[in-house]
């Protein structure tokens, strides 16, 4: 910009096509250097685009591994509670077997308290069981319930009905 | 129907438990486990107690035991009066053993 002479500034067209010059070769510079910067960012990219990969495999592979690992233990588990399983099914089905016993032995008792005695047994039984009792000791006891706790319920509650009829 | 029921030792061991908490409803292993006493030997005394009065039973809440999974359990409690009416029977049984002069009385040797 030049200033005349009543004070006024003047655009001067030579010296603006030198600030126009600077100002272009100023842009491509800037462009030169993004294009730079956008192939170096691509590489970069790249780069990480191969990590990630290369991440993603590696979970893939070890997820897999852990999955099978998991399986493999319950599978053992299964297998444990499987040789478990049929052994206490076999042992209840042999209590059960032997309450029968009881219910042979019920008979002695008076009708109206027979079912109520079978249960507080069976209930004793279970209580028995869940306090880890081996099961030799539970067949133990339902022999005793059935030949001894059985009759001498039986006289004593049969003595009872004959006192009250008198 | 009541009546004193016959004070064995046994009995007075089951009274003794189940006094130790008188309003506390008590299972039969329960009673079993503290007295050391068999089912065998439990059920008819407890039979007894219940028909002298002095005991009354009932099935548990079935919440209780559906919730646990297990068989119901019949409960045993003292009845009204009946902790009281215990009480005095054991106090009769045991004093006379510990007061009487008759376990004292021992012919002297030679006369």
């Amino acid at each position: 910009m030049a200033i005349d002479q009543g004070g006024k500034q003047v655009s001067n067209p030579r010296s603006e096509a030198t600030n126009y010059d600077e100002e272009l070769s100023r842009i491509d510079a800037s462009i030169a250097d993004l294009k730079n910067r956008e192939i170096q960012y691509a590489a970069e990219r790249s780069q990480l685009e191969a990590k990630i990969q290369a991440a993603k495999l590696q979970r893939d592979i070890l997820a897999h591994d852990n999955s099978k690992m998991t399986a493999r233990k319950l599978s053992k588990k299964r297998k444990k509670k499987k040789v478990k399983r049929p052994r206490a099914r076999a042992e209840e089905r042999k209590l059960n077997g032997l309450f029968g016993l009881i219910h042979l032995m019920s008979a002695l008792l008076p009708s109206n308290l027979r079912g109520r005695y079978i249960e507080e047994w069976r209930g004793e039984l279970y209580d028995m069981r869940m306090e880890g009792a081996p099961w030799r000791n539970c067949v133990i006891q339902v022999v005793v319930i059935a030949l001894q706790a059985v009759p001498r319920l039986a006289v004593t509650l049969r003595q009872a009905v004959r006192k009250t009829v008198d | 129907m009541s009546y004193v029921p016959r004070l064995t030792e046994q009995t007075v061991a089951v009274l003794r438990a189940m006094l130790a908490a008188p309003t506390t409803p008590r299972w039969g292993r329960d009673i079993a486990n503290e007295t050391g006493l068999k089912s065998g030997t439990l059920h008819p005394i407890l039979a007894r107690l219940e028909q002298a009065g002095w005991v009354v039973s009932a099935w548990e809440d079935p919440a209780e035991h559906e919730d646990a999974g297990r068989p119901r359990r019949r409960y045993y409690q003292f009845a009204p009066g009946g902790a009281e009416a215990a009480r005095c029977a054991i106090a009769t049984v045991v004093a006379p053993t510990k007061s009487s002069p008759v376990g004292r009385l021992r012919p002297q040797l030679g006369h």
